[in-house]
């Protein structure tokens, strides 16, 4: 989707990098949801009561605006992947702020967060999903199906989840995630591929380990 | 599960708005993965299929990844849901005191989410309601009442409730956590499982069926009805009769609530728990009142859920009858597996249900017992005046059929019955339009309602954070006067609730069944206490502190109560000094509390028996001046009003007083020993050396005679009361000690027998408590006795002490019990100039005693004893001429009591016996030294 928009933004974009305030909050304000979605795509549950996330939106944009003059360097990088950059940054400093007790990795608090997986959960799920079905076996598949993905999500190795994570739930385009990943349009793509491969092959193994015994 | 099922929207949804895809020049799974991505993010739902047509060669390819996508999306769709931007992030994890853990469920009146009491740890389950079932300030009014009410409501199938509570604008209720599932998530989990030709899994294991009266399994094959087999496990005879145990269950609690003026209103398989123990637990009752007193109040009682309303209530009318036909509605779905009303729709709904249930149970499923099903038929008569006249009634004949006796229902003309239920025709002719209307709009606003306040939840979560308790008891200060207490009340109520189970738990470990049995004056600190029991307690303690201190009048009763209960556990726990502060809190409340009724007798009652607790820790801490002023304080308030004396209770803790007193005054006469009286006593005063009879022992005499006489007429005019006869005996065996100290000897065994034989009789009475069979081997050896009976009695003691160290052989009390019998035994040995046999039982009293002080280090007894103990050995070691050995122990010894009067530095009775065996020791240095010369002068 953001392909086409970039070429709209462009010209934004080279007033951002010359500077522009306006142009940034333009820009900011246009990616305001896909960022969002990264916060709380990324954030640790546990910091989610203290800190909103519009919390963080709002210091990033400040982050931002004081950093505009490092943006007009990176002349590689989108606006939005300066942003994301910057979002990640704040998340880094929150997690440490919030869970410096806990003395856990940083690196680690970005990864995928655990989601309660428990089947309550998974039902729940299922039957918000579910308003338009009125089977109960629906129902219930449907929350097996979630359990199965949170866990097969769970199970997969750091890289394979990364890009998977980079493509869907931040929703960044095949370039952008070559561009994060540092790695070539093509070779991001082929790993995205595989990645979803495994999960595909994860997921049959959850279901098959789940029904064997009906076969 | 097939994977085709993870995309079941394709089969029947067009997609919608979905751009078409075109074919791009190479084919590149990345980029169709892509598209197919931000359609679905777009909102639609596209069709693989049309993906897959265009690429035909890469099908599985495609389809693999496209299913993939669609998943997650969805998945994180719903996970980040929804419209509302601003409201995403918010997830729900705190309210006051509370720490939400997960959402449960939601449900007609709000959404139900775990969480812990964070003071307590305890877990609860919070029912947050939707905002507009409270809008007015007059309908909180009632809500709080209807929960007040509902939190009166003491059953064992009834979901404790604690009380109710503000937050910002969000009201929540706070409940017991279930740990099972509604009935509701049952049938749907069964419907899951079921299939026609075999059942898959038996889910519910065979200890799932039990027999309601007895308790144990019911034997599937001995039920099995000869020749039919079951094709599915809700045909079988012990399905049935599990249903109709849960039926009991249900209908007892409601009859019940009934009988305490309330109703459920919305009784319905989805309130219906059943717990891990297979326990039926009633949740929600008086919730469902809310829903009425607002969304629908121009109507009447439209209210709860139409498929599971009895008729009448479309009419406005609801009685105890509408529960007993709206539990026969579940146990129809229970027995046959489909809802007894269905209908397309709500309108269809309550048309049909209007009309009442119009299938037979056993059309649908003919296996179900004729007897059962003229139960259900009865229950769900149309007419109210048909059905049983109350819950109770239905609860007993579920139970004449699980007894096979002959059911009431059945009494009744079963033909014509039947007859009449299956023709007659729908009493209402027709809905109003408005009622309709309404009780649309309230399915509509509930399900949107719930939503929002969860969203607005988080919200307000996002923007007061720190201040939300604040915010909140601001809010409702302005609403309400009264809005802080509300609060107060429903953690007060947790807190009470902790405290029963920790009390329940320490019951079932020990032997006493409570504080009323607890043990003779000096074993009752047994600490039979856990670790995690003490840390409650300690987390409780504070927390009533917190209480104590801005609590309003309505609450003092109960947290008079459960300081008293606070301090009766302390004791146990041997902390005797948080024990009587407890006891001091406990007592100033109930003091305030008697404040405008200074003269109730009841009043007065309960600061007397806090009194005496207090006087008995006094005495135990070895303050026995002050026990005494306490004895004097609890006389007088006892006596200061006539009517006090005139009640049973005043007595008998006029008795206990003066029981206590006595005791003290003995000790007194006992413990400050003259000094020119060598020999110190040990714990039975068997070496006291009385020259002269003391003051203390003519107070002590004349404190137990009043005792006696008072608790005598008690039992005489209160046969049946045994807390008076454990307390009339145990005032005959203190005054055969004292009796025995004045060395009266007639009297002194006249009691101790008289003692005896009450205890002996308590114990036949009562052949499962132990808490008597240890008074009475208590009382056995408590004496000395002067004729052979002592080493009768000896016996008898040692193997009642035997019998109850099998059952609880962890019991400080008990142990030090066994530990005296012991060392009287050893003292026999002794005196018979048996020393080898004498010192090996030395040694065991030594070692109980050493693990007792280890496990119960504040109590001053043990620690005496374990002198005692020492002393005695050394004085064996003397007898048989080793001095040196002798001295070890002595020295042995006041190392141990230096020790504990360093921990309990206020005990004059240890410094007494710390500076005698000082003296001991000195001498028996002397002596060795002489020896010493002598014998060097003899070489």
């Amino acid at each position: 989707m953001s392909d086409t928009s970039i070429g709209v933004k462009s010209e934004l974009t080279t007033q951002m990098r010359q500077g522009s305030k306006d142009a940034l909050a333009t820009i900011f304000a246009n990616y305001r949801e896909r960022l969002r979605r990264i916060i709380q795509f990324r954030i640790d549950y546990r910091i989610t009561a203290r800190v909103s996330d519009s919390d963080i939106l709002q210091d990033t944009y400040i982050a931002a605006a004081k950093r505009l003059p490092h943006f007009s360097q990176q002349t590689e990088m989108s606006a939005f992947l300066w942003l994301r950059l910057l979002v990640k940054q704040q998340l880094v400093d929150i997690h440490r702020q919030h869970l410096k007790a806990e003395k856990r990795d940083a690196r680690k608090e970005m990864g995928l967060q655990p989601h309660q997986a428990s089947t309550q959960t998974s039902m729940a799920l299922a039957v918000q999903l579910a308003e338009s079905i009125t089977a109960a076996s629906e129902v219930v598949a449907r929350a097996e199906t979630i359990a199965f993905l949170e866990s097969s999500l769970n199970e997969m190795d750091e890289i394979d989840r990364e890009v998977i994570a980079l493509r869907h739930f931040e929703e960044l385009t095949n370039i952008e995630t070559a561009c994060v990943l540092n790695l070539q349009p093509s070779a991001a793509s082929k790993r995205y591929l595989r990645a979803m491969r495994r999960l595909s092959q994860l997921m049959s193994k959850h279901e098959d380990s789940q029904h064997g015994g009906e076969a | 599960m097939n994977p085709d099922e993870q995309t079941h929207h394709e089969d029947n949804v067009e997609p919608k708005q979905s751009p078409a895809p075109t074919k791009a020049d190479h084919f590149d799974l990345d980029k169709i993965g892509e598209l197919f991505a931000d359609t679905i993010r777009g909102g639609a739902y596209p069709n693989i299929d049309v993906y897959l047509q265009m690429y035909p060669e890469n099908a599985d390819e495609i389809r693999e990844l496209l299913e993939s996508i669609s998943l997650i999306e969805t998945f994180k769709q719903s996970k980040y849901a929804v419209s509302d931007p601003s409201a995403r992030h918010t997830i729900f994890t705190e309210l006051d005191d509370y720490k939400i853990i997960r959402e449960i469920g939601r449900g007609g009146m709000g959404i139900v989410f775990e969480a812990i009491h964070e003071p307590l740890s305890r877990k609860v389950a919070i029912k947050v309601l939707a905002n507009n079932l409270l809008g007015e300030s007059k309908h909180l009014v009632r809500f709080r009442r209807e929960a007040r009410a509902a939190a009166k409501l003491r059953h064992s199938n009834i979901v404790p409730v604690f009380g109710v509570g503000t937050s910002g604008e969000h009201h929540y209720y706070v409940m017991d956590y279930i740990d099972g599932m509604s009935l509701h998530q049952w049938l749907m989990s069964l419907e899951q499982d079921r299939s026609p030709t075999a059942p898959t899994v038996d889910i519910y294991s065979a200890n799932t069926f039990t027999d309601e009266n007895t308790n144990k399994p019911i034997e599937e094959d001995a039920l099995q009805q000869p020749g039919v087999e079951p094709s599915t496990i809700q045909d079988t005879p012990r399905y049935q009769r599990w249903v109709a145990s849960l039926g009991i269950s249900a209908a007892d609690a409601l009859h019940y609530a009934h009988s305490q003026g309330v109703l459920h209103r919305d009784i319905k398989p989805a309130n219906l728990l059943l717990d891990r123990n297979n326990t039926l637990w009633i949740a929600d009752f008086g919730l469902a009142k809310l829903a009425e007193q607002n969304a629908v109040t121009a109507t009447g009682d439209i209210v709860g859920t139409p498929q599971y309303m009895p008729p009448e209530s479309f009419e406005g009318d609801y009685d105890i009858r509408s529960e007993v036909y709206a539990l026969g509605l579940t146990l129809y779905e229970l027995l046959t597996l489909k809802p007894a009303i269905e209908g397309n729709g709500t309108a269809d709904i309550i048309r049909k249900a209007t009309r009442g249930v119009s299938v037979r149970p056993r059309r649908l499923n003919p296996k179900i017992a004729e007897d059962l099903e003229t139960i259900l038929l009865k229950a769900l008569s149309h007419e109210p005046a048909d059905r049983y006249t109350n819950a109770g009634e239905l609860r007993d004949d579920l139970r004449c059929f699980l007894a096979d006796h002959p059911i009431a229902a059945r009494k009744t003309n079963p033909v014509g019955r039947v007859i009449r239920w299956s023709r007659r025709e729908p009493k209402v002719a027709a809905l109003t339009i408005t009622t309709f209307l309404l009780l649309g709009a309230l399915t509509g606003v509930s399900a949107f309602g719930f939503w929002q306040t969860k969203l607005a939840l988080g919200r307000a979560k996002a923007s007061e954070q720190t201040s939300i308790t604040s915010l909140a008891l601001e809010k409702i200060a302005k609403n309400e006067a009264d809005g802080q207490k509300v609060l107060a009340e429903k953690n007060l109520q947790v807190a009470v609730k902790a405290l029963n189970e920790v009390m329940e738990n320490i019951s079932r470990r020990g032997i006493e069944t409570g504080a009323e049995f607890l043990a003779e004056v000096t074993d009752t600190t047994s600490p039979n206490v856990s670790a995690e029991d003490a840390e409650l307690l300690n987390s409780l303690l504070g927390f009533f502190d917190e209480l104590g201190r801005n609590n309003s009048k309505d609450l003092l009763a109960e947290s008079a109560i459960a300081a008293k209960y606070a301090g009766d556990i302390s004791m146990r726990l041997g902390d005797l000094h948080k024990a009587e502060l407890a006891f001091n809190e406990s007592l100033n409340r109930t003091r305030e509390l008697a404040a405008c009724e200074p003269h109730e007798p009841a009043n007065l009652v309960a600061q007397a028996a806090i009194l005496n607790e207090l006087a008995l820790i006094t005495g135990l801490r070895g303050r026995l001046k002050h026990a005494d002023n306490i004895f004097f304080r609890t006389k007088r308030l006892l006596q200061s009003c006539p009517d006090v004396m005139a009640t049973a209770e005043g007595r008998f803790h006029y008795a206990i007083a003066n029981r206590l007193v006595a005791s003290h005054a003995t000790r007194i006469g006992i413990d400050e020993p003259s000094p020119n009286q060598g020999v110190g006593r040990n714990w039975l005063a068997r070496r006291v050396r009385l020259t002269e009879p003391k003051p203390g022992i003519d107070k002590a005499q004349i404190a137990l005679r009043e005792a006696i006489n008072v608790l005598t007429n008690l039992t005489d005019q209160y046969p049946e009361n045994q807390l008076y006869r454990v307390e009339l005996a145990r005032a005959y065996r203190d005054k055969a000690v004292t009796a025995s100290l004045a060395r009266h000897r007639t009297l002194a065994e006249n009691s101790i027998q008289r003692a005896i034989d009450l205890f002996r009789e308590l114990l036949v009475a009562n052949p499962t408590l132990d808490a008597i069979r240890y008074e009475l081997a208590l009382t056995l050896c408590s004496t000395e006795t002067f004729n052979m009976d002592q080493v009768r009695r000896s016996v008898e003691a040692h193997e009642l002490c035997q019998k109850l160290l099998e059952t609880s052989p962890d019991l400080p009390h008990v142990k030090a019990l066994y530990a005296s019998i012991r060392a009287t035994l050893a003292e026999r040995q002794m005196r018979n100039a048996k020393y080898q046999a004498a010192e090996d039982t030395w040694k065991e009293v030594l070692q109980i005693y050493e693990s007792l002080i280890q496990t119960a280090p504040n109590v001053l007894l043990y620690e005496r004893r374990h002198s005692d103990t020492l002393e005695s050995l050394a004085e064996l070691e003397r007898k048989q001429g080793n001095g040196n050995a002798a001295r070890n122990y002595l020295e042995q010894a006041i190392e141990g009591l230096q020790l504990a009067i360093k921990r309990s530095p206020d005990s004059p009775v240890m410094r007494l016996q710390l500076n005698r065996l000082i003296q001991r020791a000195r001498k028996q240095a002397n002596a060795e030294k002489t020896t010493v010369s002598k014998s060097s002068i003899g070489e």
